[in-house]
């Protein structure tokens, strides 16, 4: 509890006008300046608790705190919360990308020349500059996914919910993008990340909540991403270093290539 | 038979580029530096004047203004002149009937209607003008700066939303036409060309719109959206363009005058 909880949820149920059950009975919660990652499988009802969590949807049951108040109003959160929505396609709708880069500062009244600033750092991380004045149906996927991401951190969020991010990004940029919202994670940015494969999450989150319509685990990420049958059971690929130092009998799983090797030396 | 795929296409086409005209405003030229509100004021004035013509003198010299224009502000002509042959197509389908109808000069053993005939010719160039005014003036300011220069202007903020959304619902739909006739193209050998195909494409794509629409809302909310699409202010500023550009259209009123009274 406590002043620093940002998002506190508690038995939360989604089901879609179509009956599907999207998300039963699920807790979360998340502190200032943490890093979370919720994964599971496809249709696990990832991105809906997502919309939920970043109050963009309102759940049939259970109860949802924000900032540790019950009522809070949306406007206050727009001001707080970026959002990168799964599809891309969603979230550029303006003319061109210019102006789906102002339109979320537009929205929340922030100053011309503050939203410069931002573009100008935004930049030098996604590589806007060639891609401002085209209209975003003539970008390519992974353009189109940058420029999302930028969007979303035009307005200096305090937390960011990112939904399959780095799907359609190379893995330079990609490196890139983790460096930065790693850098701002250190300056007090929240980070929430939703994710269907594993490999990045040692990099965005350091607590994962395991998501199979329940919460079906949740705990540090070396606990979660360690544990080969949890992650089996609810249909996740464990990590293929994990799964070479379970085989080799190594007793602290690493998670990363570099993990690994620094493990292997030091023995 | 419909081709639904080819229609579909041809016309997803059409209004993709229009909206991507918008990359022009973008470009360092003549019309690109005068303030929103001018422009705005000046195509509704000259359009105005423009289908009250009852000669054809103004609406072709309207056309030759824009046009001239349009190359002082650095757009394609060819992207340009490309907007209004195709648009007046459709008017002189419609009113092309009159032509014949009740025709008594005979040619190419045609019976055509002397005074139809001049408005259809008439109705064609008006039309023209008056396209070439609205292209020139969306081709070169941004859509933004166009709702923020209606807000100052003090047009009702529902209006400006309504505007606002509608034209970004436009783009989202497109964009899922578009990928849906990728989508079939790819999974079609023979393309089929019936009215039963057709009418399912259609349903399909209503459906689509429709959660198409949900995301696209959900989206403009995640970005701060509450009901009333806010634009970054730009000031009302009188540049020297827009001085020269003023003094041009203030002439061409005159030349109104004179050609119409
Ligand atoms: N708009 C919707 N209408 C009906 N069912 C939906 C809708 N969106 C998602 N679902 C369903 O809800 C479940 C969870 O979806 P989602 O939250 O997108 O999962 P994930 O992001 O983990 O892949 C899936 O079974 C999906 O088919
Ligand atoms: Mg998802």
């Amino acid at each position: 509890m406590g002043d620093n909880r940002i998002i506190e949820a508690e038995g939360i149920t989604y089901t879609y006008p179509d009956g599907t059950l999207a998300v039963e009975n699920a807790h979360f919660y998340l502190e200032r300046g943490e890093r979370v990652a919720i994964v599971g499988p496809n249709g696990s009802g990832k991105s809906t608790l997502l919309k939920i969590l970043s109050a963009l949807m309102e759940p049939q049951e259970g109860s949802i705190r924000f900032y540790g108040k019950e009522n809070v109003k949306e406007k206050e959160l727009r001001k707080k919360f970026g959002i990168i929505l799964q599809n891309p396609d969603d979230m550029l709708f303006n003319a061109t990308v210019m102006e789906d880069l102002e339109f979320g500062p537009a929205q929340i009244g922030m100053k011309r020349n503050e939203f410069e600033k931002i573009l100008e750092e935004l930049d030098e991380i996604f590589s806007l500059s060639p891609l401002l004045k085209k209209p975003p149906f003539k970008l390519s996927e992974g353009e189109k996914q940058r420029v999302a991401m930028a969007c979303a951190l035009a307005t200096k969020p305090e937390v960011l919910f990112l939904d399959e991010p780095f799907s359609a990004l190379d893995v330079g940029m990609k490196r890139k993008v983790v460096e930065y919202l790693n850098k701002l994670n250190a300056e007090g940015m929240a980070m929430v990340t939703v994710s269907h494969e594993l490999d990045i999450i040692p990099r965005v989150a350091d607590r994962v909540y395991l998501l199979n319509r329940r919460v079906v685990a949740e705990g540090k990420v070396e606990e979660i991403l360690s544990n080969d049958k949890i992650l089996t059971e609810n249909g996740m690929e464990p990590l293929p270093v994990a799964k070479i130092a379970a085989a080799l009998g190594m007793k602290d799983i690493p998670l990363t290539i570099e993990e690994f090797i620094n493990a292997l030396k030091s023995k | 038979m419909i081709d639904i795929d080819k229609t579909a296409g041809d016309i997803t086409k059409a209004i993709r580029n229009f909206m991507a005209a918008e990359e022009f405003s973008y470009i360092n030229g003549y019309m690109q530096g005068i303030a929103a509100e001018i422009k705005i004021v000046a195509s509704v004035v000259l359009i105005f004047l423009a289908i009250s013509s009852s000669s054809f003198v103004f609406p072709l010299l309207l056309l030759l203004f824009s046009i001239t224009l349009a190359l002082a502000s650095r757009i394609s002509l060819a992207t340009y002149i490309s907007r209004f042959y195709i648009i007046p197509l459709f008017s002189v389908i419609v009113v092309l009937p009159l032509a014949f109808i009740n025709g008594d000069t005979g040619m190419y053993g045609l019976l055509i209607n002397a005074e139809g005939a001049k408005y259809v010719a008439l109705f064609t160039v008006r039309v023209m003008a008056a396209v070439a005014t609205v292209s020139l003036l969306l081709f070169t300011t941004r859509f933004s700066a166009i709702l923020s220069a209606l807000r100052r202007m003090k047009f009702p903020m529902t209006l400006i939303t309504i505007m606002a959304m509608v034209y970004r619902y436009l783009f989202t739909f497109l964009t899922q036409l578009v990928n849906m006739l990728l989508g079939r193209r790819s999974r079609m050998v023979e393309r089929r060309k019936s009215i039963k195909g057709a009418s399912a494409f259609a349903g399909n794509f209503l459906s689509r719109i429709l959660s198409k629409s949900d995301a696209v809302y959900l989206a403009m909310r995640a970005r701060g959206f509450d009901g009333s699409v806010k634009t970054f202010d730009r000031k009302f500023e009188w540049s020297s363009a827009g001085i020269i550009y003023t003094t041009m259209v203030i002439a061409m009123v005159f030349l109104w005058a004179i050609t119409e009274l």
